[in-house]
C-alpha cells in the first residue's frame, strides 16, 4: 500500500469517520495502532513482524531504562546495549541481507532509537505505555520514509490529538495534492531521463550528464518532498503535527544553511543524537570540525552501504568543516572576505548537485566516469530532456518568489476552499496534476533506504 | 480520418493534418507519377515535424519543394505483414506510383507469419469509416464525440487506462511476438516465395527498408537489436529484383562518428521508441542513394 493508491484512499475515509466519532482516547490509540499495521503490512508479513518486534524490543528497553533511573551507570548501560541491538539490526540488513530489509527500518529505527534516548533523557514519561511506544514507532504516515520524528516530539500529541475540522481537512488535502503534483508529475517525469543517462553513461557527453545530474537534483528532491507532504498532510488530517521536511533546500546560500532545510527531521535528528554526543562544538575547534565530518559519514552511512554513499558523506562533511572553518575564521578577525549571497547560493547549489551524482550512481566506477566525462567536456551522445529545462524554471520561479514575499521561506499557503474562486483553482490544480502525471513509474526514493 | 488535425507529444512534438484519403502528406499537389512510401508509425512520421519525416526528406532532395513526389500512405499499426497483405488494394489505388518504398522496424517474422502475409485481405466495406460509425452503438458514438470535441476528457481516459494498465496505450510501437529462432531451408523458401509474390504483382521498383531497433549499451556502445536473418532477407529481395535497404551500417556509422541515436527525443529517452528526425534524414539518403543507382 502506498500514499497514491485506491486502498490507501479507503483506509483514510474509514479512519477520518472513525476518529470523528470516537472520542475514547484509549479506543482512537488502538485504531491508529490497527490502520499502522494495516497499511504497513501491504508490504510484506514479514517485515511486519519485524516491525513489531522491534517496537515490543524498545518499549521494554525504555521500560528498563526508567526502572534504572535513579542508577545512572546502569540505565547508562541499558541505553547503549540496547541501542547497540538496534544498530546491530539496521547494520544486518543494510550489509549483509539487503533483499530482505524491511521497508523503512532505516527510519523507523532512527525514532525507536530516539525514544530509548528520551527515555533515558527524562524528556518522555517514564510510563510510557506500549501502544503509544507501538503507535510512535509504527506511525503509519512516517513509517516508511519519515519525517523521521523525535520520541519528544510525537508522544504528548497521541494525547492532545487535534480534532478533526474543515481548516484541517482543507489543508491537509491541498498539502497531499501538492505532494502528489511533486511526485507524480515532476519527480517521476525526471526519473525517465535520470534512469536512462545513469543506466550507461559512458554513452552520453559530459554536457548531457551534467544537465542530467541537474535533473536527479530536482528529482530527488521532488520524489522526496512530494512523499513528505503527503505524509505530513495525512497525519495533519489525523489530529497530529509531524517536522517539515523541506524548506526549498536547493536555495540554501551555504551548507549549513542547506542542512536546515534538506531533510530536516534528520538532520536534527543527527544533531541531536550524533552531533551533540560526540561533543558538538564544546570541545574546541579542531573537535567541532571532526565531530561535524564525522556527523556527515554517520548521514552518508546510513543512506547506503556502498562506497559511493561513504563518498557522499565524507565531501559533505568536508565541505561543512570548510565553510565553518571559514565563518570561523572571518568572525575572528583572520580574513575579511564575503561572498555574495547569490554568488554563494549558485555555488552552494552546483556543490549540492554535483554531490548527488555519487548518490545516484550505481557504484564508484561511474560516478568517476560521469564526473571525468563533465569536467572534460567528453563529445557522446547529446541529451537534453526538455522536462529538466522546464522544471528547473519552476524552481527558479517558486524560489524567485519565496526570496521576494517570504523572506526565503517555503511560500505554500493553503487556498480558502469554502470561497469560489480557491475551489476553482484546486479544482485545475487537480485536472492538471491527472493530465501531466507520469505512470510509468512509482516508488518513492528514499523508501530505498 | 480524413482532414483532420492532430497534435502529438507524447514523444517530440508535432501537429499533423489528414488529407482527402485520410494520410498525413503536406498541402501540395501530388505530381502525375510519385514514389509511395508505406509503413506503420515511423514511416507516418508520429512525433515529428511533416518535414522533417523520411518521405518529406526525400521529397525536397528530388527537387519537389512545390509538389509532393513522395507520397505517403504510412499508418500506425500497418506494419510490414499488414502492408503485403494490402499489396493488390495499394496498386490498385495508386496505379501512377513509379516506385513503392515499404518501411519496417522488425525482419522478426516466422516462416508462418511470412506466408501469412501473402493473404490479400482485400476489400472489405465494414472496414470503411463510415461503417464503423454506422455501426456504432449511441453509447459508443456519444463517447466518440465526447473524446473529438473534448480533448481534455480523451487526455485524462487515457491517463487512467494507463495508471490501471501501467503501460502506456497503444501508440503504433510493434507488440508482436518477435521470432528470433533457427532459420531453416523452410524458413529461407517462405521468404524468397514471399519476395517472388510482391515481385509478381507490379514491374514497379519495390524497395524494403529495414531500421533495426537499438539500445544504449553500459560500455557506451550502441547495440542493433535484430534477429540475425538480414543476409537471408537480402538475398531473398535480390533473387527477386527487389531493393533491401538495411539501415544497420548507416545507424552504426551514425553512431561512432556523430553520437546521433536513431531512436528517441528530447522528451523521452535516447534509444526507445520512434525514429527521430536524424534518423529519418538517414533514411531519406539511404533510399535516395537507392533511387540514384
Amino acid at each position: 500500500m502506498n500514499f497514491l493508491s485506491l486502498s490507501f484512499a479507503v483506509l483514510m475515509f474509514i479512519l477520518c469517520i472513525l476518529l470523528y466519532f470516537i472520542r475514547s482516547e484509549k479506543t482512537v490509540k488502538y485504531i491508529l495502532l490497527i490502520a499502522g499495521y494495516i497499511f504497513y503490512s501491504g508490504f510484506s508479513l514479514p517485515a511486519l513482524a519485524v516491525l513489531i518486534i522491534l517496537s515490543v524490543f524498545t518499549w521494554v528497553s525504555g521500560y528498563l531504562i526508567s526502572k534504572k533511573k535513579s542508577e545512572k551507570e546502569k540505565s547508562r548501560m541499558i541505553l547503549v546495549k540496547s541501542v547497540v541491538i538496534q544498530l546491530l539490526v539496521l547494520l544486518f540488513f543494510k550489509y549483509v541481507r539487503g533483499d530482505l530489509m524491511p521497508v523503512g527500518l532505516s527510519f523507523y529505527l532512527l525514532m525507536a532509537i530516539s525514544y530509548l534516548v528520551d527515555m533515558y533523557r527524562g524528556d518522555i514519561k517514564d510510563d510510557t505505555g506500549l501502544i503509544d511506544a507501538m503507535i510512535f514507532i509504527g506511525f503509519f504516515p512516517m513509517v516508511v520514509s519519515g519525517p523521521v520524528m523525535k520520541a519528544k516530539e510525537f508522544l504528548p500529541q497521541l494525547s492532545s490529538r487535534r480534532p478533526l475540522t474543515k481548516e484541517r481537512l482543507s489543508y491537509g488535502i491541498q498539502l497531499f495534492a501538492l505532494g502528489a503534483f511533486e511526485k507524480l508529475v515532476i519527480a517521476d517525469r525526471l526519473s525517465v531521463a535520470v534512469n536512462s543517462v545513469y543506466k550507461a553513461p559512458l554513452a552520453y557527453s559530459g554536457g548531457s550528464l551534467f544537465f542530467t545530474s541537474l535533473a536527479y537534483t530536482l528529482q530527488l528532491f521532488f520524489d522526496f518532498s512530494g512523499y513528505s507532504n503527503m505524509a505530513v498532510a495525512t497525519a495533519s488530517i489525523l489530529g497530529f503535527e509531524l517536522t517539515k521536511n523541506f524548506d526549498l533546500p536547493y536555495i540554501a546560500k551555504n551548507p549549513s544553511d542547506f542542512w536546515r532545510r534538506w531533510h530536516i527531521s534528520l538532520s536534527s535528528w543527527l544533531k541531536e543524537y550524533v552531533y551533540i554526543p560526540l561533543g558538538g562544538n564544546r570541545l574546541g575547534k579542531g573537535r567541532t570540525y571532526l565531530n561535524l565530518f564525522l556527523t556527515m559519514i554517520v548521514s552518508g552511512l546510513w543512506h547506503g552501504s556502498t562506497l559511493n554513499f561513504f563518498l557522499w558523506g565524507a565531501l559533505h562533511g568536508v565541505g561543512s568543516v570548510v565553510h565553518r572553518f571559514f565563518v570561523q575564521t572571518k568572525k575572528e578577525g583572520k580574513h575579511n572576505i564575503s561572498i555574495p549571497p547569490f554568488l554563494s547560493g549558485i555555488l552552494n547549489f552546483f556543490f549540492v548537485s554535483f554531490l548527488w551524482i555519487p548518490f545516484r550512481a550505481e557504484n564508484l566506477s561511474d560516478s568517476w566516469i560521469i564526473f571525468k566525462r563533465i569536467i572534460t567536456l567528453k563529445p557522446g551522445v547529446r541529451y537534453y530532456y526538455v522536462y529538466t529545462w522546464i522544471f528547473l524554471l519552476l524552481l527558479l520561479v517558486v524560489e524567485g518568489y519565496a526570496l521576494l514575499k517570504n523572506n526565503g521561506r517555503d511560500p505554500f499557503k493553503p487556498l480558502s476552499l469554502e470561497k469560489m474562486s480557491g475551489k476553482v483553482i484546486f479544482s485545475i490544480f487537480l485536472i492538471l496534476t491527472a493530465v501531466f502525471a507520469y505512470f510509468g513509474s512509482g516508488a518513492f526514493i528514499y523508501a530505498g533506504f | 480520418m480524413p482532414d483532420e488535425r492532430a497534435v502529438y507529444a507524447l514523444e517530440g512534438y508535432s501537429f499533423a493534418k489528414s488529407d482527402k484519403r485520410g494520410y498525413v502528406n503536406r498541402d501540395l499537389p501530388l505530381e502525375d507519377t510519385y514514389y509511395l512510401v508505406a509503413g506503420a508509425s515511423h514511416t507516418e512520421g508520429l512525433f515529428l515535424p511533416v518535414k522533417d519525416r523520411y518521405s518529406d526528406v526525400l521529397n525536397t532532395m528530388l527537387g519537389g519543394d512545390d509538389t509532393l513526389k513522395v507520397y505517403n500512405i504510412g499508418r500506425s499499426g500497418n506494419f510490414f505483414s499488414v502492408v503485403t497483405q494490402h499489396f493488390d488494394g495499394i496498386l490498385g489505388e495508386f496505379p501512377d506510383a513509379r516506385a513503392i518504398i515499404i518501411e519496417t522496424d522488425t525482419l522478426a517474422y516466422d516462416t508462418k507469419a511470412w506466408r501469412d502475409s501473402m493473404i490479400q485481405a482485400g476489400y472489405d466495406g465494414t472496414e470503411t469509416l463510415d461503417s464503423k460509425i454506422a455501426a456504432m452503438s449511441q453509447r459508443e458514438r456519444l463517447v466518440m464525440d465526447i473524446k473529438k470535441y473534448l480533448p481534455l476528457v480523451r487526455v485524462l481516459h487515457k491517463q487512467y487506462l494507463t495508471k490501471m494498465d501501467n503501460t502506456v496505450e497503444d501508440d503504433g510501437i510493434r507488440v508482436t511476438d518477435a521470432y528470433y529462432g533457427e532459420f531453416d531451408e523452410d524458413y529461407r523458401k517462405a521468404l524468397d516465395e514471399l519476395m517472388a509474390f510482391l515481385r509478381s504483382k507490379t514491374d514497379k521498383q519495390l524497395i524494403i527498408i529495414y531500421h533495426p531497433a537499438v539500445s544504449i549499451e553500459k560500455d557506451g556502445s550502441m547495440k542493433l537489436l535484430t534477429n540475425g536473418c538480414e543476409d537471408i532477407f537480402a538475398g531473398a529481395c535480390e533473387q527477386n529484383d527487389i531493393d533491401f535497404i538495411d539501415m544497420s551500417p548507416y545507424f552504426e556509422e551514425g553512431y561512432e562518428n556523430r553520437h546521433i541515436v536513431p531512436y528517441g527525443f528530447y522528451n523521452t529517452t535516447m534509444g526507445a521508441g520512434h525514429t527521430n528526425k536524424e534518423a529519418h534524414r538517414m533514411m531519406a539518403e539511404a533510399i535516395y542513394e537507392v533511387l540514384e543507382k
